[in-house]
């Protein structure tokens, strides 16, 4: 019977569906990531306001309450005058990987065209093999 | 009055503290009192006014833009968790940064009785009177920050 | 653990070359200085690995750049996704790294040779390489 006085928070939040807890989630965090943005161009609401051609200061107030349903399309424009991806649709690739050395080639003894000599008897002597081998 | 701070473990986390403030000698803080008061006419609204303290307790912080300053001067930090127009419910705050946050009381907005009116503004009226009080004690040093800003310590019981 | 990573080669592309012809008349007994760059890069949808190898030639010398070249070593990995781990990282067995370097070494070694013969960098060829002997630098963005 005590349980009716303690806890009457622990119990609200535990009644709170997975769905709508998730939902709550998403504007809380969306509001703080467009705050986040906001603060990275170092603008305040009324230069978002401008760049967005709002004339409605709460309106930015309210995208920014942490209590807003956005649309796709009002994502896609505040995160196009803020340069940051709201949405995060196109899959990231991993992060390429760099490897690095300085070497030296070590100088033919010979020079050039006694290579080309070289090759040329290997090639004869094969030639000779084939026909000794018939 | 007799006042005293009471932190809620259950909304409290990682990136903010959250209090609330017990009257004289009841059981309940402000903040569970208008919990109960509402729960039944108000569900999803007190259900979404939770859910978000916890985020901001637990995930985001007590960040300035998820509340709105109704009555009280700026500068005693007295504020509202958003609203939104349509919504019925109003609870009033003390914030401490991002990371300290002190629930008050709340009742239904500009309804047409007079009495409900009346509520509000007591509700806010006491935590200002409360945050005058909180500043001036933290500038005595009666009260500090502990637990890297994240809590108080020392003299929290309040004559108001 | 032995693990037989199936993979084949979907193509190569030269991406840049240079020649910087220098003051001097090069000898065939020059010593070139070769710094080489290897970047490997992933498209998770198509399942390719991209083996970027950059090469700059400098007469030891004097260290004047004389030459470079941007090779792409294109190749498919079977089930790509299987190596990415939770960073959003790939980490390829150490082996299938060694194999993957000296194949696009070995490939650019004959691209680059088609791309200089002829001119003075004729006989600039890419030395043998130890793979393992390859530093890992920090990735470019």
């Amino acid at each position: 019977m005590k349980q009716k006085n303690n806890n009457i928070i622990s119990e609200i939040l535990g009644s709170i569906s997975p769905n709508e807890a998730k939902k709550i989630e998403n504007k809380m965090l969306l509001a703080a990531k467009i705050d986040d943005a906001m603060k990275a161009k170092g603008w305040k609401k009324k230069d978002l306001m401008n760049a967005m051609g709002k004339k409605n200061p709460s309106e930015v107030t309210r995208w920014l309450s942490g209590t807003h349903n956005f649309t796709v399309d009002l994502l896609t424009e505040i995160g196009l005058a803020l340069d940051t991806d709201f949405l995060n649709l196109e899959t990231t690739s991993p992060k390429p990987i760099v490897f690095h050395i300085e070497i030296e080639n070590q100088p033919a003894i010979s020079p050039q065209h006694n290579l080309v000599n070289e090759i040329q008897k290997g090639y004869s002597y094969r030639k000779e093999m084939l026909l000794t081998r018939n | 009055m007799n006042c005293k701070l009471k932190k809620i473990i259950e909304l409290s986390g990682n990136k903010a503290s959250i209090y609330s403030v017990i009257i004289e000698n009841e059981q309940k803080t402000l903040f569970e009192i208008f919990l109960e008061e509402n729960i039944i006419s108000f569900k999803s609204e007190i259900e979404n006014i939770l859910k978000r303290l916890e985020i901001i307790g637990k995930k985001t912080g007590a960040r300035d833009h998820y509340f709105k300053l109704y009555e009280g001067k700026l500068a005693d930090g007295v504020c509202a968790l958003y609203d939104l127009p349509n919504k019925k419910l109003r609870l009033y705050c003390i914030r401490f940064g991002t990371q300290l946050l002190i629930l008050g009381g709340g009742g239904q907005k500009k309804v047409k009785k007079l009495q409900d009116d009346e509520k509000l503004k007591k509700e806010s009226y006491l935590l200002r009177k409360l945050s005058e009080e909180l500043t001036k004690r933290i500038k005595e040093k009666d009260i500090r920050f502990s637990n890297e800003g994240k809590d108080f310590e020392g003299d929290m019981d309040f004559d108001l | 653990m032995e693990q037989n990573i199936s993979f084949r080669i979907d193509g190569i592309e030269l991406l840049e070359y240079a020649i910087i012809s220098p003051d001097k008349i090069i000898e065939p007994q020059t010593i070139f200085k070769f710094d080489i760059n290897i970047e490997h890069r992933f498209n998770l949808e198509n399942n390719h690995v991209f083996v970027i190898v950059a090469i700059h030639i400098f007469l030891r010398e004097t260290g004047i750049k004389v030459g470079s070249a941007k090779i792409s070593c294109i190749y498919k990995v079977e089930q790509l996704k299987n190596y990415v781990d939770e960073t959003n990282q790939v980490s390829f067995p150490q082996d299938f790294i060694i194999s993957l370097n000296s194949i696009s070494l070995s490939t650019c070694r004959g691209v680059i040779f088609a791309l200089f013969r002829g001119t003075f960098l004729h006989n600039a060829i890419l030395p043998v390489v130890d793979p393992k002997s390859f530093q890992i630098a920090t990735p470019s963005k």
